[in-house]
């Protein structure tokens, strides 16, 4: 193999595989990267076996096509230290010369053949979506799934798309966050899958031209993406997602319009007073105000004032705001509809026509005489 | 000091505790009579746990009223006749000793019809005398009571537990028993309240239902291997369909419960290497052997038994669950032969069976298995490198749930460098630590180092926060979007019913939902995760597993206890230095911390001194 390259573009490309290749001594096959180098470009790819992704890379000269297995560790930090704007890769035998400036690396390498390489995005009915709609759709969803210890239906979003509309909903139990947007299903497909966490970080980063769209296909088991530059293909979570739809409130009884970066930052300084064990903050909605509080035993108290566009009876809640901070983060609009029914049920943030985010409520404990 | 014979009375108190230790024995002893007597239905009817009244009527076949003048009596029974029969006994009973132990510890009265006979007869015995053997007019079959369990016994009565309790034990057995025999059915009142009534049927398998519910009858894997001198049937259930406990191990030897050790580690050893840590497979064996090969005789409640021959019944069990979890597809080859890690992630990928007819729920459950194999392999054994802190401050991040995965580059020059830059800048923010091996947190100290399980910290640190807020107010509760309905063992349900104040503190909020069901609308806050009905039954397993613990303050102890390892970081997790360095000031505040609240150890100090002492160094 002989090819000259970037060392920028690929640095970038390896920065994003180094998300997926599997740790020293775990699997040591897979924390290899594989390294072609075709007539058009050259192309890098890594797999845990649950999620892959293989990127391309325009080429300078490809002097001579070939493939090979680099150490994803060090292959990336020579890429990360050098300093040469182009990198000339020679390989023979299984042992690579790295070249560029004054730089020259000598690294051994392993051959592709035990190798299971990722699985391009293949044929079939496929969406397109624009690249940056999807990574705020990832954003807006993402944080609100099951972690390690959750169920294992919720550890992932579920995405589904029939007709000209995509869907993601993201929920633990306690929290759910659902977006809808447009795409274009030339030939009309409708389908679903729940993504796990790390292959919806790599959908949200898998890079293209700015601007450009991303072709994406839910199979049987497996989702596949692809854009201009790369394709990306990772198992689904096979489980029973909950009925969501009907834990969404139709309408809340109170209705507060509230700026989102104001209603952070109250949030965040109530929040410095909590316990570590069970952070809670009573979040009041007054006429002409809501009222942040939090208190500690250990600590000490808060209460923040904001001012708001409220005139109706008062209502008081209590919330984990570690969720509430997740949900206004997230938040790329300046407002947030904040739909109240009670103490005890769901809340509903609206912002923008299409995402919602239900929140529930924490309690004083039933055993406290409710 | 002079030697006296005990009184006969005396003799048979002593006698009776070994046999009736409270309701649950007297139940057990009078439903085998029953079976014995070739009956096809029970009725079982109880008052406050059994102990005003156990109540179990039969249509078996009665006795003559000359058998009833001698029911009370020691060692009278119609089941052997000479010490030769012990070694081939097909009854469930034949000691003598149950009716004599019942009528010696209450007021018992048995009434008896055989079939051909136009009257029957009735006696009575309170606290061990015995009445006249009366006519009376009953059905054919027999009805024995127990009236006033241990009146006589006041230190035994005051033994006894909360009815829930008690009658949580006799639910158990009458599981057992039921389990047994599909062929009767059993009614069981508690109270006036209907607890079980199950229809006679053919098949094991609606009874398995009708006690345990659909999660495990809609996966249960047929299992079967025949011999000439034993059969072994029954079902077991795939991996991830399992329990934080034993419990749900069922072992009948000739239709008789029993518990053995033998059986039990062939079922672990079959198992081996599919299940998550510290879980335990459900499994129902049925072992018929033929009765001279095996002796029953060994305890009175004769849930011990001794095999002649242990090894070819370990062996026969092992091999039987092994083939039918390899013919389901539950044996990975990968996972039977090596330890491998490529091979077994492999399976994870192309195990799911491609014939359409497993469920949903049975492909989850191999997928969990593997992934549990893997929380258990992977991690630990790998060794993956000591992770040092990099202790920037953590900002406008801190509401991002993971850290950023450590790259390899990192992880490696980590492991190359023993002092690695970063070190230079910790000492001067505080003191040094890392974590080994995703379990341990070391940390240097003035003088020395500690070494912490961080599992054990976190949920002594638990413990003690959540009693100090319980004095105070109960837990925040966190409210479900959607109730998750639990289907609970009859024993389990009891359990919860016993205890649902002290649940509700610690912040669930509980509903019954149907006959042995419910549904949990709010967790403790203070659980970071709630992972729904499993966790529910490790919890509830952890609870039912202090025995002894009489007083509702001790089992609310326990809950807490529970609570606290459920809450608490597990060994294998990795922690942010963040996560370790909260972790590490939480402790310097606390009381204690030097013990978990099961008694174990936290931490593990090596001071310099011995440091010096080990290298030979002179300090």
């Amino acid at each position: 193999m002989k090819l000259t390259c970037q060392r920028k573009e690929l640095n970038e490309a390896l920065q994003i595989l180094g998300t997926i290749v599997s740790p020293a001594g775990t699997r040591p096959l897979y924390s290899n990267v594989r390294l072609e180098a075709t007539k058009e470009a050259v192309i890098v790819s890594a797999t845990d076996l649950e999620v892959g992704a293989k990127l391309k890379i325009p080429v300078e000269k490809v002097g001579e096509e070939g493939v090979v297995l680099v150490p994803h560790s060090h292959f990336s930090a020579i890429l990360r230290e050098t300093t040469a704007s182009d990198l000339e890769f020679t390989e023979e035998n299984l042992v690579m010369d790295v070249r560029g400036g004054t730089s020259h690396f000598r690294i051994l390498c392993e051959g592709v053949d035990e190798f299971e390489d990722v699985t391009g995005f293949g044929d079939g009915p496929a969406v397109e979506i624009d690249r940056e709609a999807l990574a705020e759709m990832i954003r807006l969803t993402a944080f609100a799934i099951a972690g390690e210890e959750g169920p294992f239906a919720l550890r992932g979003v579920l995405l589904s798309i029939s007709g000209k509309n995509i869907e993601m909903v993201g929920t633990d139990g306690r929290r759910l966050s659902r977006v809808k947007k447009k795409v274009n299903n030339p030939e009309d497909a409708t389908m679903q899958g729940i993504v796990p966490r790390k292959t919806l970080d790599l959908l949200a980063k898998l890079p293209g031209d700015a601007g450009g769209a991303l072709a994406l296909r839910i199979e049987e088991r497996q989702i596949a993406g692809a854009t201009s530059k790369g394709e990306l293909r990772g198992q689904l979570i096979e489980g029973q997602f909950p009925d969501y739809e009907r834990v969404i409130p139709k309408s809340g009884k109170i209705k507060v319009d509230m700026p989102v970066a104001q209603f952070l930052s109250c949030v965040r300084q109530a929040a410095l007073i909590t316990t570590e064990e069970q952070p809670a903050m009573r979040l009041t909605i007054q006429p002409g105000k809501v009222l942040f509080e939090a208190e500690s035993a250990d600590v000490g108290s808060a209460d923040i004032d904001m001012a708001c566009d409220y005139q109706g009876e008062e209502c008081s809640l209590l919330f984990n705001p570690k969720f509430l901070i997740d949900v206004l983060r997230a938040i790329a609009e300046e407002q947030v509809r904040f739909e109240v029914t009670d103490s005890e049920n769901a809340v509903a943030m609206r912002a923008g026509h299409n995402f919602v985010h239900v929140l529930m409520p924490i309690t004083e404990g039933a055993g406290s005489g409710r | 000091m002079t030697i006296k014979v005990l009184s006969e009375d005396v003799a048979n108190k002593i006698a009776a505790g070994e046999v009736i230790e409270r309701p649950a024995s007297v139940v057990k002893e009078l439903v085998e009579n029953s079976l014995d007597a070739g009956a096809k239905r029970v009725e079982i009817e109880l008052e406050q746990g059994g102990a005003d009244l156990v109540r179990v009527v039969d249509d078996g076949c009665g006795m003559s009223r000359n058998d009833l003048a001698l029911a009370f009596l020691s060692h009278a029974t119609s089941k052997l006749t000479t010490a030769d029969d012990l070694f081939s006994v097909t009854t469930l009973g034949f000691r003598g000793e149950a009716l004599p132990s019942i009528g010696a510890v209450s007021r018992a009265r048995i009434a008896s019809r055989q079939a051909g006979n136009d009257e029957g007869g009735e006696i009575e015995c309170a606290g061990g005398e015995l009445s006249a053997v009366k006519v009376c007019g009953i059905p054919p079959g027999t009805m024995a009571e127990a009236h006033d369990l241990f009146f006589n016994v006041p230190a035994r009565r005051k033994f006894l537990r909360s009815s829930p309790t008690e009658l949580s034990y006799i639910s158990e057995i009458v599981t057992r028993v039921a389990l047994s025999r599909p062929g009767v059915s059993f009614l069981l009142r508690h109270n006036g309240r209907e607890i079980f009534n199950l229809p006679a049927s053919e098949v094991i398998e609606q009874r398995i239902e009708a006690f345990f519910g659909r999660e495990i009858s809609e996966n249960m894997i047929p299992i079967t291997s025949a011999g000439e001198d034993m059969n072994v049937r029954g079902f077991i259930l795939p991996p991830g369909v399992d329990r934080a406990r034993n419990r749900m191990q069922f072992a009948f030897v000739n239709g008789r419960y029993v518990r053995d050790v033998s059986i039990s580690h062939a079922i672990a050893e079959a198992y081996r290497g599919l299940m998550a840590p510290k879980r335990h497979p459900v499994v129902f064996l049925f072992i018929d052997i033929l009765p001279e090969l095996v002796d029953v005789n060994v305890h009175p409640t004769k849930i011990e038994v001794r095999f002649r021959n242990r090894q070819a019944i370990h062996q026969r069990v092992q091999r039987a669950i092994r083939n039918a979890l390899r013919e389901s597809h539950h044996v990975p080859a990968a996972v039977a032969s090596t330890t491998g890690h490529e091979p077994v992630m492999q399976s994870h990928v192309s195990v799911e069976p491609s014939t359409g007819g497993f469920e949903e729920s049975r492909r989850e459950s191999v997928r969990k298995a593997l992934e549990g194999f893997f929380e258990s392999h992977s991690p630990r054994e790998s060794g993956p490198p000591p992770r040092y802190v990099h202790p920037a401050p953590q900002g406008a991040d801190q509401t991002v749930n993971t850290s950023p995965p450590i790259t390899k580059a990192h992880a490696q020059a980590a492991t190359v460098r023993i002092q690695p830059s970063g070190a230079d800048a910790q000492s001067a923010q505080g003191p040094r630590f890392f974590q080994i091996h995703d379990s341990y947190i070391v940390e240097e100290t003035p003088d020395g180092v500690n070494i912490i399980d961080q599992h054990a910290l976190h949920e002594c640190l638990l413990y003690h926060e959540i009693r100090k807020r319980l004095r105070e107010a109960p837990l925040m509760s966190q409210r479900l979007l959607v109730p998750e309905v639990v289907e609970l063992t009859q024993a389990e349900f009891l359990a919860v019913q016993g205890l649902k104040e002290e649940f509700e503190k610690l912040g669930f909020e509980l509903d019954d939902f149907g006959a042995s069901s419910i549904v949990i609308r709010a967790f403790p806050q203070m659980l970071d995760q709630f992972a729904g009905a499993r966790m529910f039954r490790d919890l509830l397993a952890q609870v039912a597993d202090a025995e002894g613990s009489s007083s509702v303050a001790d089992i609310a102890d326990q809950l807490i206890k529970a609570l606290a390892c459920k809450g608490a970081v597990k060994a294998g997790q990795r922690l942010s230095p963040p996560q370790m360095k909260a972790l590490l000031e939480r402790r310097d505040r606390a009381d204690y911390s030097r013990r978990c609240p099961h008694g174990r150890p936290t931490t593990f100090s090596l001071g310099l001194r011995d440091l010096q002492k080990e290298f030979e160094r002179s300090g």
